[in-house]
């Protein structure tokens, strides 16, 4: 019977794809991230003229930019300064955001309307815009992009918290350690905390990706990291006055950029998947 | 005569209702929804006392008001000789355990995250009754009063059925040896042999423990079983209250008759009788004027639309709010 | 006299994946129902009551189906039949209400559109229709009918939407209704309402309906037949006077001696344990681990559903030694 196959056909096991394929991915990056000189035996500073805007070949695997600098090998050492900023300025917001999203979620109030309106005039900016803004501020540093970027992220996370708080709040059993005399700040961190940090730690898996993004815009427009640190954002931007006859210095730190990315959204999709079917089992 | 455990005072709640900003702007007054208005009964001590009535008559806000999970909105609730709304909020967190809840959904009424003894061990460590080498036997000794055994403690309550999360739900509302247990609709989700179960384990309990219970549910063949006395609530106030078997026997309020007759008797041969109630409970936002039952009663007259009828006491333990009282003979 | 059944089950199966697992929800149920007759499906969650009465019309989740048996309406199989044919039979042969109305109206049309999309296909006129509704909507006792055509659900109340869904259902002048739960979701007097409102119904339309139910008191005061279901298999056939004064099953009589029918201080005898995972291989009889009555045999061979007296069917090895026990018993030791 026809039936009775599609029984069986759904019986096969799903395997978490998504987070094993992101985590061989993310592996790589890493790797590079540690030891780069395992992937290239070139200094990613030395200028060598006579090698100058040279395409991709056996020698030069992504080609050579206007300095005559290995490209690849500018790329493997770009993996270690965007990933520490896109680690760094997640890592922040993460906590902040949702700390102030729980505080906002369970007392309520004047408390929770103040800092929702806060979170709403920010939201009225573009991220970007904001942060480009506080550098202007702050002036051109390193340094002042974390800050700049932390200024503005934690509002997503509190959004988040707080919505889940909201909800696990009225919940019975958090009626019952209510009533069984526990004090806000244990409720708040043994028993709501756990239960709705879910889907914060999901998103800032994939916001180390947009904060990269956001360095490496930053860096594009001159803001961020530095010449000559190899910042994939940088690269790009350096390669921009080349790209009708040097396509690749623009074309090539991008896919790194979109293959780091891709890794860290597949893995944020596997751990969701994880977080969501029970991790309480 | 035995001594009052729980005393409810005129106690009213209310939620406001949410304004658009239309609303806001238009200068409207603030609405509320009485949920609970101008309640008063006792629970004496030992006794197990049903709370019935039909959903949104407030019996459930009104067991959470009294366990101040709800901010009270008037009255008063004096338990074992403390005023519960007096208290400062460290005061009540201290005696708050002597009151325990169980409550209606066992599947979001445990922490999902939480293993059984980490569940009990919190508690036992939060209030400091119990010294440290001896939580584990505690936690044990309760358990086994609910007819669970070691197995249990370091399980999840996803690995649960039910009923036997219901079980844990009674272990630590009583590994605190509360004096009241409230009871907010124990088993409404559990099946009826499960259910079986689940009250007579209440029973046990409360005999082994004497404990003094408040008992909520919407299940009248429950209620009659379990209880010593009934509350009946509509529309957020008590219509009628008194010994359970003379309540059930002879009802006075024209409400109770109702209920008495609408629930399905197991009995195939019974064709419910003649009896049918019309209408629908009003939302608790638009209480009709005088008396709150009038639209639905066959007894209806001038005087309910107008007069709301106070609760009087016919004799010593039943009261009664209706102006056409039915039968109802006195004690025997 | 042989009357012939409006419906006729054999041997259905719907089984379900869930976590990975085959879940036998029904497992090999038979049952008939007999024209302008109430039969009842009852039992405790996640016996399966629910499973066969969506299987009946192939309405079962996208997670299950009917792996095999056959289900006879009129002497046509509803399990081969195609998906277009299927069409016609839901709602113009079959229809259904469920346990909550809110879930199945529609929330962004009214009533009034909903009721009409029914009479679209006979291609009436719209005044026919019009009237065709009102009528339907009388019919089910909604007051002021005319107006109330133009409300959408949620203005409607618990007990009304609930009777509006019964006309919808009805509209088509269905022989069978399928009533899955009706009037778990209400409070008692309204329940009181809507099971007369059926009753009434079913004397006026001479329909038959399948009442899935876990309550054994609605069951009780509705049921002309009534099955108990248990792990996926029917316990016990019977009219629904057998099934209190004379049970033949143990897991009914268990039923009845849990439900607190006996006054104060009559200690209640719940059936112990819990039902068996229906994911995993029964075998014998599935009540036995929980049956104070088991033996080996119940333990090593499953009993078949046989008539153990006329027109009473009960699957219990030891149906013959139940024997003078009723509900009368739980009822009257006060």
């Amino acid at each position: 019977m026809k039936t009775k196959t599609i029984l069986s056909k759904k019986l096969r096991p799903d395997r978490p794809y998504a987070l094993i394929i992101g985590g061989v991915m993310l592996a790589i990056v890493l790797l590079m991230t540690f030891f780069p000189s395992l992937f290239t035996s070139y200094d990613p500073l030395e200028q060598n003229f006579a090698i100058a805007l040279k395409p991709p070949s056996a020698e030069h695997i992504f080609g050579t930019d206007n300095y005559g600098r290995d490209l690849f090998t500018r790329v493997v050492y770009g993996a270690r300064v965007d990933l520490k900023i896109g680690f760094l300025a997640m890592i922040v917001p993460l906590f902040v955001g949702s700390f102030i999203g729980l505080v906002a979620g369970w007392f309520g109030g004047w408390v929770d309307a103040l800092l929702m309106r806060i979170q709403d005039i920010m939201t009225a900016f573009p991220f970007t815009i904001l942060v480009i803004a506080i550098i202007s501020i702050l002036g051109r540093s390193e340094s002042n992009v974390y800050i700049a970027i932390w200024l503005v992220g934690w509002k997503d996370y509190t959004k988040l918290v707080r919505s889940e708080v909201l909800i696990e709040k009225n919940s019975e059993y958090i009626q019952a350690v209510r009533s069984l005399g526990f004090s806000d700040l244990r409720i708040m961190f043994r028993h709501i905390l756990p239960n709705t940090i879910n889907s914060a730690v999901v998103y800032a898996v994939s916001d180390v990706m947009l904060c990269m993004l956001v360095a490496a815009s930053l860096s594009f427009l001159g803001l961020g990291v530095q010449p000559p640190v190899p910042e994939w954002g940088a690269i790009i931007s350096e390669g921009r006055p080349f790209i009708l006859n040097a396509w690749w210095i623009c074309a090539l730190p991008g896919l790194a950029l979109a293959f780091t990315g891709t890794s860290l959204s597949l893995l944020g999709e596997g751990i969701s998947h994880i977080l969501t079917n029970d991790g309480r089992k | 005569m035995s001594e009052v455990l729980l005393s409810v005072e005129n106690m009213v709640k209310q939620f406001p209702i949410k304004q658009t900003m239309f609303d806001v702007i238009a200068r409207k007054p603030k609405r509320y929804v009485r949920a609970v208005d101008d309640v008063s009964f006792q629970v004496q001590k030992g006794e197990t006392v049903g709370l019935v009535g039909e959903s949104g008559c407030g019996k459930s806000t009104l067991a959470k008001t009294i366990c101040r999970l709800h901010s009270p909105d008037g009255g008063k609730v004096v338990f074992d000789g403390m005023d519960m709304f007096g208290l400062r909020s460290d005061e009540l967190r201290r005696v708050r355990y002597k009151m325990q809840m169980v409550f209606q959904d066992p599947y979001s009424s445990l922490n999902p995250r939480m293993t059984v003894r980490q569940m009990l061990t919190e508690i036992l460590s939060v209030h400091k009754l119990c010294p440290k080498e001896e939580r584990t036997a505690r936690e044990l000794e309760v358990l086994d009063m609910v007819g669970m055994g070691e197995n249990a403690l370091d399980r999840y309550p996803s690995q649960f059925s039910g009923g036997q999360r219901q079980r844990i739900n009674i272990a630590r509302a009583l590994i605190m040896k509360p004096d009241m247990l409230i009871a907010d609709e124990p088993v409404s989700a559990l099946d009826v042999s499960i259910q079986a179960q689940i009250i007579n384990l209440l029973i046990d309990l409360k005999n082994e423990l004497d404990l003094t219970m408040l008992f909520i549910s919407h299940d009248l063949r429950v209620v009659k079983y379990i209880s010593d006395r009934v509350v009946v609530m509509y529309l957020g106030r008590i219509v009628e209250m008194g010994e359970t078997e003379e309540l059930y026997e002879s009802p006075c309020h024209p409400y109770t008759d109702i209920l008495l007759k609408a629930a399905p008797e197991v009995d195939p041969d019974s064709d419910g009788g003649e009896y049918v109630i019309h209408g629908e409970t009003p939302s608790p936002i638009d209480i009709p004027g005088g008396c709150r039952f009038h639209p639905r009663c066959p007894y209806a007259d001038e005087k309910c639309k107008t007069v709301e009828p106070p609760l009087v006491e016919l004799w010593p333990g039943r009261c009664v709010a209706c102006h056409h009282r039915l039968g109802g003979q006195g004690p025997a | 006299m042989m009357r012939e059944p409006l419906l006729s089950v054999r041997e259905l199966r719907t089984y379900f994946l869930n976590n990975k697992k085959i879940v036998r929800a029904v497992d090999g149920v038979s049952f008939d129902v007999n024209k302008s007759e109430i039969f009842g499906l009852v039992g405790e969650s996640g016996c399966g009551k629910s499973a066969t009465c969506r299987s009946l019309i192939r309405l079962v989740q996208s997670t299950g189906e009917i792996v095999g048996g056959e289900i006879l309406y009129n002497g046509e199989d509803i399990v081969q039949a195609p998906e277009k044919r299927m069409a016609e039979i839901r709602g113009r042969e079959i229809g259904m209400i469920f346990q909550e109305p809110m879930n199945t109206l529609n929330p962004l049309t009214t009533i009034g559109v909903q009721l009409m999309e029914v009479y679209q296909r006979q291609k009436l006129s719209k005044a026919e229709m019009t009237e065709k509704a009102v009528e339907m909507m009388r019919l089910v006792g909604i007051p002021d009918p005319v107006t109330r055509l133009k409300d959408y659900p949620h203005q409607f109340s618990g007990g009304m939407r609930q009777r509006a869904m019964i006309a919808i259902a009805l509209a088509a002048q269905p022989k069978l209704l399928l009533a899955d739960e009706p009037t778990t979701a209400l409070d008692v007097t309204i329940q009181d309402q809507i099971i007369r409102l059926l009753l009434e119904l079913r004397e006026k339309l001479s329909m038959s309906i399948i009442l899935v139910t876990h309550d054994m008191g609605v069951a009780s005061r509705m049921c002309d037949r009534i099955a108990v279901m248990y792990a996926g298999r029917i316990m016990e056939i019977t009219t629904s006077h057998e099934l209190f004064y004379n049970p033949r099953h143990p897991y009914t009589l268990g039923l009845m001696r849990s439900m607190p029918l006996a006054g104060k201080g009559v200690r209640l005898e719940p059936i112990q344990g819990t039902p068996p995972d229906l994911s995993e291989e029964i075998t014998g009889c599935p009540f036995a681990p929980r049956c104070k009555m088991a033996c080996d045999r119940c333990r090593t061979e499953s009993p078949a559903l046989r008539e153990v007296e006329p027109g009473h069917l009960s699957a219990c090895h030891r149906a013959e030694e139940l024997t003078g026990e009723s509900f009368l018993t739980c009822k009257e030791v006060q």
